[in-house]
This record gives structure tokens, C-alpha cells and sequence, in this order.
């Protein structure tokens, strides 16, 4: 019988949950032992990936990733944090912020949260002042 | 009658041998000379006759054949002209169509040609336009890139997140 990724992600989450990091460590062992058995090794990224929205979900948690020009400043990092709080209307426990540098964005910010994307960065209003410009 | 003869120096009866002797010479003459010329002369007549008929006749159909030849030459020559008639009709007719399907033609690639044109201007049209787009967004990166720095980003992306916070 064949298993989703989630299927299998969830089934390790529930083995993995408390149990001390030696104990984890040979549950994964035997969960790389099974995966090989039944020829899906190939899943195994999907099922990483799986794996940590399952623990971002169960401790609360939210990664979000800011993109600028700049790295920004601890004040503004915190302003981030917050504005990304407000805005999915949740009470995290913790927001795991990534920073990410491109100059190609010229001024300002995006931040990815799973598939949403907030654009802000002066490169997307100089795109829409391009739509813009009536000649 | 004796008295006759006598001083006329004929004898009787050699006058009646003579007189025989020209009817026989009659008879034979008669039989064997004048009826078979006389046949002859009747056949010959007949031939020429029938010649003369014959040459009458073949001169009537002489003159049938080049009546008949007149007509049908008349006949022929109204036929031909009729022909040349209808043949000039259809021509012209022809003419008159093949002249209306290519002016309909010219005036089809007229058309489409200007059609093309229109086309070909509004695209440089909206591709000047593009062009312009393009130029006042580069230019406008170009200053920015060059007038912004670490300073100016984090008062951008602190308006931006004041400006996002407010919205509903």
C-alpha cells in the first residue's frame, strides 16, 4: 500500500513527539529502513517539508521570509514580526523570520509566508507606475 | 396509145421491164438501204435527243446545285456572322466579368492593405508607447538605485509596513 507524503510526515510526527533525542534518533533510522522497502525514498523532501508545517502548526509557529535590498535593523525586524502577526490574525508563540538580501528590488520589501506573497519593494511600484504612465 | 410509144421511141415492154426494174431497185432499196438508214438516222436523232435532254438536264442541275450552293453559302455566311455574333456577346459578357471580379479584387487588396497598414501603425503606436513605459520606469530605477541606500530602505519599508498595518 502506497502512503501520501503527508500520511507519512504526520505518522513520524506522532512517533517523533516526545521521546528522547536517542529514542528519535533510531525511530528515524527505522523510518529510512521503510521508506527504502517500499521504494519511496524519492519522497523524502516532500515528507521534510511536510514535517515542519506539522511542527510549525502544533508549537504555533509561522516562517516567514523578509526580502530587501538592506538588511534591515532589529527595530524594523520586530516591526516585521509584528505587522506579520496582525496581519494573518493569529497568536503566534513565535515567528521564525529568514532575511534574504536582493538588490534587485531596489528599495523596500517582500515577505513570503508558505505561498502568500506581500510585495512592497520599490521595484513592484515602479511595475505599476509602469502600467500606470498614460502616453 | 401504141402511137404514143412509137413516137416517144419507147418499147412497152421494156418500159414494163424498166418499171419493174425500179421497183425492184425500189424494193431493195427500200429493205436493205433506206430503212436501216432511216434506223440509224432514228437512233442517231434519239441520241442526240437524249444528249440534248441529258445536257438540259444536267444543266438544270447545274444551275439546282449552284442555287442550292448560293444558299447554302448565304445560309453559311449567316451562320458564321450569328456565331461571330454570339461569340462577341459571350466575349463581352466574359470580359465584362472577368473586369468586375478583378476590380473586386484590387478594391479586396486595397482593403486588406489598409487594413494592414492600420494594424502596423497602432502596434509602433503601442509599441512606442511601450518603448516610452520601458524608459521612464529604467530611468526612474536608475535614479533610485543610485539615491537609495540602507538609510532611505529602512524609512521605506518602515512607511510601507504603517501603510499595510492601516489597511483593512
Amino acid at each position: 500500500m502506497k502512503y501520501s507524503s503527508r500520511q507519512y510526515a504526520k505518522a513520524l510526527w506522532e512517533l517523533l513527539e516526545k521521546k528522547s533525542p536517542a529514542h528519535q534518533g533510531v525511530i528515524l533510522n527505522n523510518f529510512m529502513k521503510l521508506l527504502r522497502k517500499q521504494k519511496e525514498f524519492k519522497k523524502l523532501n516532500f515528507i521534510v517539508n511536510e514535517l515542519e508545517k506539522i511542527h510549525l502548526t502544533e508549537n504555533n509557529l509561522l516562517k516567514a521570509e523578509i526580502i530587501s535590498p538592506f538588511p534591515l535593523s532589529k527595530t524594523l525586524t520586530k516591526q516585521t514580526k509584528k505587522f506579520i502577526s496582525s496581519f494573518f490574525k493569529r497568536r503566534l508563540k513565535a515567528i521564525i523570520l529568514e532575511q534574504k538580501i536582493d538588490k534587485n528590488l531596489i528599495g523596500g520589501f517582500q515577505i513570503k509566508v508558505n505561498d502568500y506573497l506581500i510585495d512592497a519593494s520599490v521595484k513592484n511600484m515602479l511595475l505599476k507606475l509602469k502600467r500606470n504612465i498614460r502616453v | 396509145m401504141e402511137l404514143l410509144f412509137e413516137k416517144l421511141g419507147l418499147e412497152p415492154h421494156i418500159l414494163i421491164a424498166q418499171i419493174i426494174n425500179f421497183l425492184i431497185l425500189i424494193f431493195i432499196l427500200h429493205k436493205f438501204l433506206y430503212k436501216p438508214l432511216i434506223k440509224f438516222l432514228d437512233k442517231r436523232q434519239g441520241l442526240i435527243e437524249k444528249g440534248l435532254n441529258d445536257a438540259k438536264k444536267a444543266k438544270e442541275e447545274l444551275s439546282k446545285i449552284q442555287t442550292i450552293k448560293e444558299e447554302k453559302i448565304i445560309e453559311g455566311e449567316k451562320q458564321a456572322a450569328q456565331i461571330i455574333e454570339s461569340s462577341k456577346k459571350t466575349a463581352e459578357q466574359k470580359s465584362g466579368l472577368i473586369l468586375k471580379e478583378a476590380q473586386e479584387k484590387s478594391e479586396d487588396i486595397i482593403k486588406e492593405a489598409k487594413e494592414i497598414a492600420r494594424e502596423e501603425k497602432k502596434e509602433a503606436k503601442q509599441k512606442l508607447k511601450e518603448e516610452i513605459r520601458d524608459l521612464v520606469a529604467l530611468a526612474s530605477s536608475k535614479i533610485l538605485e543610485k539615491n537609495i541606500g540602507p538609510k532611505e530602505n529602512e524609512e521605506i519599508v518602515s512607511q510601507q509596513l504603517e501603510l499595510l498595518s492601516e489597511k483593512p
